[in-house]
């Protein structure tokens, strides 16, 4: 773990600028660790790929500006539209979001940098990393034409034979750890590094959003990433998870993405939120109205959001039952979100508002956030949801909600934060010309797809026959989708120009009331030079005030490592949980035919095995007993037994493996197998990493350096394998001793 | 039989609704007599919890509950360990903040014997041997009852007990809430795709009042769609009512954010590391 | 291709579509009068609280429980209220199967293929008789398509593996159109349907000729492409009943004559589109399973002559 500049001091105690941290030389981006930099990185690179899925947009809408059209083959759409998704999800929205929570959260709790800057800069780097996997495919086949949520079994090898698909499950992979990286690193960051006084009531409410939506990662991308390694395994290994041929299940790929995809949504729709809930106030020169009713709506969300992924498939038919309590569920999320819009618009009620750039387009967005929203309402309505799902009247909805909701509050915030990152202000009158021709592109590209969906048209067709209004419709979509390649280019333009020349911004220009603004524009290395003691939720508008409040109470700092460690904790369970889900699921519904756990696996040997496991946890408590009574002798000698320990479980395993080879069952044999090996498999993975990191910490304790650190690492390390352990006793009692009561 | 006519008529004399409403009458008087300033029962939710209990136990809701209908019974589960608790506890906070806990109930109010006891309470219940006896055995039912009442109660315990300092804190309190969810949701999932009976009995119930061939025709329930439904409430509503609950403990940190708020019993995140573990 | 007048999902021409319409109409005046409220109380900031004729600090109110208890719970009610509508409608719209089904439609990449319990076989376009609900069985054979005819109802997705119902009725005779819903690959986009619906005893008629066997050549011209049928492999996966066995690897051609489209809607069934396809159907419908088989130009003569007689 990386070290972490401490918390700031109380007003009056000034720490001295570090002066020396200027970076400079052409590798100072590449290597920086500085949030600021890598919140730049994000949106630059975010804005590099915004290009490549705008410019595969604008080929979609060539292609359907006219009925029977040959501009690109089918082959050559599908696969447009498959990269268009899935880039401007991962890699626009979710890193353009991380950039500013990266530049921003920091500031905004008077923090010097986030908890883990090493971290940070990892995570960043496996955006560009995996980008680039997604892309290479191009090169090796054809891009991924599976769509951006991928269904088996088209997915499946059968059906999808070259290599696209296996980049794109590669390419998720690593940007989805990166995610969870970064949203680990937020959680402890806000959790740990909040100036005096500053309590979780009083944060700005985009960290707020921030905190929860990295909640919500951490959560539910590793259920995205357990179902695509399951589906890698199918594609590399032959099995049939998400075949129904071979005895696999087609609707459970649905399930495990929908649990993914729909807090997904709200990984992309919560952090705009917050940006819109910083903007509105400022510029309407009021408090945010109903502040706890705003963040609480968006804990909320969250939760709900887990609750209702089965509405992506009322077509499906689940049964009437299911349907019925998903409609309910799927409905009511329409309460907290509206008690937001109401929230927002009291909050310009009766406030002297100035209509900056960045205050049109949180108006805008306003207005077609709640379009978004009601369509969506249409599509809990599951009867609706029966007529108008999978047409274009989805894809206007979905964009109201991510172009008209999300990224209209990106372009909103691009207009409010770029004075306090470059320095300058961007042109308001370029900025104008920008909002209008953005939302009269983005209305006309989208408002319209509402009535092909009505008129049948379904979603993912390369062309469309001629029918009535059909084509003008398209074509209407199409001139949109420029007039908004247009404004996106004026966006570019107005950047460039301003950098150079734009309106020096001075340290506030907006007479905005969050931490960020208290310090110059663009901020020292180290933000602050000091940060005054929090009083209320708008730190500056309480200083030029000298408005008191209660303190900074007793407050007792969480440990940044423990935090980071259960956070990652929850997000494998989450890993693990599907996993074992699957094997269960496979067990009780599979084929009946080949090997099954009471046939093959012999309890007794791996119950020894267990054991060992065990007994490793608590030497590796004995060890952290020894460390508290500062016997180093005895915390290396304790670790040596765990590693022992640990490594005979995993001979144990091998043997197992080897057993079950040599008897003739694969990976494929049946889906007892295939669920059987993924899972231990992956345990046994966890094993031998949670091995690795108690040998560091092994050579760390004999090597004497541990006397001076804190053991913050051995506590770090033994949360994990204690976790570890855990997972195996669930393991161990689902899968050997369930098989043989 | 029409719906109206059981919801009119199956109404059944359970000695635990009786002996909770004679104990809530109890704490009432009591309350009464002794009660000084803010002493007193709240009445709004102490009555709801009443209200809820008799519900739960003595309308068709209990009656159906006992063999014939699982999701009956998961119904009167939910109320019994997600309801009624959280209400008596909230309508009682005066009288009990008055007095120390006892002794043994210590060990009981940890919040991690709670959680275990009130995610226990989901799961050790629909075991196949307990579900059938508790659908078949008035005795067992009985105790199923109480011990449902008993680890709701401990449950809620350290979001809702009645000292405000030996709660959890607000973030520890929305990890404990939002576990207890994730467990309940993991079993209502299990429940409402198993290919199998959860509670044998359900399938075929002896029809002591009567309203099977309702049950079946007139409201379509065979026992495949009554094991769903009762699934998907433990999945649904009852993850809504640990948002609630959640969303009650976030009111808490917000409380004390402005200024010019006033600054008494102010509440900060005082979240430590034990209780982030 | 098929004209609907307007827009087929407020064309209701069924019982089912008419509930889901009126549900639709409901639905869409509850939001219109939400957006609009909505939009108004925007604008209406936007023209009275503009910074120019305002205070440049207005009053700092932090909120009001009132007004959040009543935005909480107006919406809460409305939605309780689209509850009802909804589990309503879903009692109309798509009772259960209650018995075994009367066609059973399997989505391929990208054709339908519609077996009836009468033993009729034909793809692409689904025959019923007005007026009674006949219950079809949605089915795949290879990825998840979905079966969508926005006129007569709800879409309902082919999942291998998981098949589902749903009843198909019309009220009027007519032809009626339809698409694969569900993005199933390089030719989902030509992946249409057509439901025609006919009169009791036309449709009677048209069942008990679809299971009749196919007509005899009687040109010369045909009875050559009847041979090249076999001899250029078509009949390994079309089946054309009375000459070879049945098959449900492509469209079943005993009645191919009959129907209105070629390729799932890609193009129109008479003799000049046949010969087109004929001669290269990967660049009519790229991707297809159909392949090219290089014929000749008389060969394609012969087929189509061959294939015009299959009424």
């Amino acid at each position: 773990m990386s070290t972490a500049a401490p918390p700031i001091g109380h007003a009056g105690s000034p720490s001295a600028p570090h002066a020396a941290h200027a970076e400079h030389g052409p590798f100072a981006w590449i290597a920086t660790v500085d949030h600021k930099r890598i919140g730049i990185l994000y949106l630059v690179t975010a804005l590099f790929f915004f290009s490549v899925g705008g410019i595969e947009a604008l080929v979609i809408r060539l292609q359907l500006a006219r009925p029977n059209a040959t501009l690109v083959t089918a082959e050559a759409y599908n696969q447009l539209f498959t990269m268009h998704g899935t880039t401007m999800i991962f890699l626009v929205v979710m890193p353009a979001l991380s950039g500013f929570a990266n530049y921003l959260v920091p500031l905004m709790i008077g923090a010097r940098d986030m908890a883990f800057p090493r971290l940070n800069a990892m995570s960043y780097w496996l955006l560009p990393f995996g980008g680039a996997l997604l892309h290479f495919s191009v090169m090796t086949g054809g891009a991924p034409a599976g769509g951006w949520f991928s269904y088996a079994p088209l997915t499946e090898t059968p059906f999808s034979s070259t290599p696209g698909t296996d980049y794109w499950i590669l390419a998720l992979l690593v940007l989805g750890i990166g995610s969870v990286a970064t949203a680990i690193n937020l959680i402890a960051t806000v959790l740990t590094l909040r100036a005096p006084g500053m309590t979780m009531g009083r944060v700005p409410l985009f960290v707020w959003m921030t905190f929860v939506t990295s909640i919500l990662v951490i959560l539910a991308i590793p259920v995205l990433n357990a179902a695509i390694v399951l589906l890698f395994v199918d594609r590399q290994l032959d099995a049939h998870v998400f075949l129904a041929s071979g005895g696999g299940n087609t609707l459970l790929w649905q399930h495990f993405f929908w649990t993914f995809g729909h807090p997904e949504v709200y990984i992309l729709a919560l952090p705009a939120f917050g940006m819109i809930s910083e903007i509105i106030p400022v510029f309407s020169r009021k408090p945010i109205f109903g502040r706890a009713f705003v963040a609480a709506s968006a804990v909320a969300i969250a939760i709900l959001s887990f609750g209702v992924w089965a509405h992506h498939m009322f077509a499906v038919g689940l049964g009437r039952a299911a349907d019925l309590f998903f409609v309910m569920g799927s409905m009511l999320i329409a309460v907290p979100t509206g008690v937001k819009i109401f929230n927002w618009i009291a909050t310009m009620w009766g406030g002297s508002i100035r209509f900056t750039t960045a205050m049109l387009f949180a108006a805008a967005f306003l207005i077609e956030f709640v379009v978004g929203g009601l369509s969506g309402i249409t599509f809990a309505v599951a009867p609706i949801d029966w007529q108008m799902t999978d047409t274009y009247y989805v894809v206007a909805h979905f964009h109201y909600v991510i172009f008209g909701g999300t990224a209209f509050a990106l372009l909103g915030a691009v207009y409010y934060w770029f004075p306090k990152i470059s320095g300058r202000l961007l042109s308001e009158s370029l900025g104008k010309w920008n909002f209008w021709l953005m939302v009269l592109g983005f209305n006309l590209t989208f408002f319209v797809q509402h009535f092909l969906g009505v008129l049948g048209m379904p979603r993912r067709v390369y062309t469309y026959p001629d029918l009535p209004y059909w084509g003008a419709l398209n074509m209407i979509s199409t001139v949109g989708a420029f007039l908004m390649g247009l404004a996106s280019l004026l966006l570019v333009v107005n950047v460039a120009w301003s950098l150079r020349r734009g309106k020096v911004a001075g340290d506030n220009p907006w007479d905005a009331w969050t931490l960020e603004w208290l310090t110059t524009s663009p901020p020292p290395h180290d933000n602050f030079a000091e940060v005054p003691a929090i009083t209320g939720t708008r730190p500056l508008y309480d200083l030029a005030r000298a408005r008191a409040g209660a303190g900074a109470g007793a407050e007792r700092v969480l440990d940044k490592g423990a935090v980071a460690v259960w956070t990652f904790i929850a997000s494998e369970t989450g890993f693990f949980l599907i996993l074992i889900l699957a094997y269960v699921f496979f067990d009780v519904t599979g084929t009946k035919s080949g090997p099954r756990a009471a046939s093959v696996l012999d309890v007794t040997k791996t119950g020894a095995f267990t054991a060992c496991l065990f007994a490793s946890s608590f030497t590796l408590w004995l060890s952290e007993r020894a460390e508290h009574r500062k016997d180093h002798a005895g915390v290396a000698r304790w670790l040596a037994v765990t590693i022992l320990l640990g490594g005979v479980f995993l001979v144990g395993q091998g043997s197992e493996y080897l057993g079950l080879f040599q008897r003739g069952m694969g990976v494929a044999t049946n889906l007892f197998a295939t669920t059987f090996f993924t899972l231990t498999g992956f345990h046994g993975l966890h094993v031998t990493v949670g091995l690795f990191a108690l040998m560091i910490v092994f050579g760390l304790a004999r090597g004497g350096d541990f006397r001076r650190r804190p053991s913050s690492l051995l506590r770090a390390v033994g949360l994990y394998w204690h976790f570890v352990d855990v997972v195996w006793l669930f393991v161990f009692s689902i899968v050997y001793l369930r098989a043989h009561v | 039989m029409t719906t109206w006519g059981v919801v009119a008529s199956c109404w059944g004399l359970d000695p635990v609704a009786v002996a909770g409403c004679l104990a809530a009458a109890v704490a009432w008087v009591a309350a009464g007599r002794h009660g000084r300033g803010s002493a007193r029962v709240r009445p709004l939710p102490f009555a709801l919890a009443v209200a809820v209990l008799v519900l739960a136990l003595l309308s068709p809701i209990g009656q159906l509950a006992e063999g014939y209908l699982f999701s009956a019974h998961m119904l009167q589960h939910l109320l019994l360990v997600l309801v009624v608790p959280p209400l008596a506890l909230l309508g009682l906070e005066p009288i009990l903040s008055a007095r120390p806990n006892p002794r043994a109930a210590r060990v009981v109010l940890r919040p991690v014997v709670a959680w275990g006891l009130g995610v226990g309470a989901m799961w050790l219940w629909h075991e196949r041997t307990l579900c059938d006896a508790a659908a078949q055995n008035a005795l067992v039912h009985r105790v199923q009852e109480l011990s449902l009442l008993t680890m709701g109660t401990a449950f809620w315990w350290p979001i809702l007990g009645p000292r405000e300092g030996a709660r959890l804190p607000p973030l520890g309190g929305v990890l404990y809430l939002f576990t207890a969810c994730t467990a309940c949701t993991v079993l209502g999932i299990l429940i409402t795709f198993a290919p199998v009976r959860v509670c044998s009995v359900f399938a075929h119930p002896v029809d002591r009042l009567g309203v099977m061939p309702l049950v079946r025709d007139g409201w379509g329930l065979t026992p495949e769609r009554d094991q769903q439904v009762g699934g998907l409430l433990m999945w649904v509503p009852a993850c809504l009512v640990y948002g609630v609950g959640i969303l009650a403990v976030l009111a808490r940190v917000f409380r004390d954010a402005e200024p010019d708020a006033t600054a008494t019993g102010s509440v900060t995140m005082t979240t430590t590391t034990e209780e982030v573990r | 291709m098929i004209a609907g007048p307007g827009a087929p999902a407020f064309d209701p021409h069924s019982p089912q579509a008419r509930v889901l319409a009126t549900l639709f109409t409901q639905t869409l005046v509850v939001c219109g009068v939400i957006g609009l409220l909505v939009t108004a109380l925007v604008l209406t900031c936007v023209v009275r609280f503009r910074a120019s004729k305002r205070p440049a600090e207005p009053p700092q109110t932090h909120g009001h429980r009132g007004l959040e208890v009543t935005w909480t719970a107006i919406p809460l009610a409305i939605v309780i209220g689209l509850f009802a509508l909804a589990a309503r409608a879903m009692a109309a719209a798509d009772p259960p199967a209650d018995r075994d089904p009367d066609v059973v439609v399997v989505g391929h990449q990208w054709w339908w293929e519609a077996r009836y319990a009468s033993g009729a076989v034909t793809a692409n376009e689904i025959h019923i008789p007005i007026g009674t609900p006949v219950l079809v069985r949605v089915e795949s054979a290879d990825v998840v398509h979905d079966f969508w005819v926005p006129q007569l109802g709800r879409k309902v997705d082919a999942v291998p593996g998981h098949p589902t119902s749903i009843w198909l009725q019309a009220d009027d005779p007519g032809e009626y159109g339809g698409a694969c819903a569900e993005y199933c690959g390089a030719q989902h986009a030509w992946m249409r349907t057509l439901v025609v619906a006919q009169p009791a005893a036309e449709f009677a008629a048209w069942e008990a000729h679809s299971r009749e066997r196919a007509p005899e050549a009687t040109t010369d011209l045909a009875a050559y492409g009847e041979q090249e049928f076999r001899t250029k492999t078509c009949s390994v996966c079309h089946a054309v009943a009375g000459q070879n066995a049945p098959s449900s690897t492509a469209p079943d051609l005993t009645h191919f004559a009959s129907r209105t489209t070629i390729g799932a809607g890609v193009m129109r069934n008479d003799a000049a589109s046949l010969a087109r396809w004929l001669r290269d159907p990967q660049t009519i419908k790229p991707g297809s399973h159909m392949p090219d088989l290089n014929l000749t130009e008389d060969e394609v003569t012969d087929l189509t002559a061959y294939l015009e007689t299959l009424r």
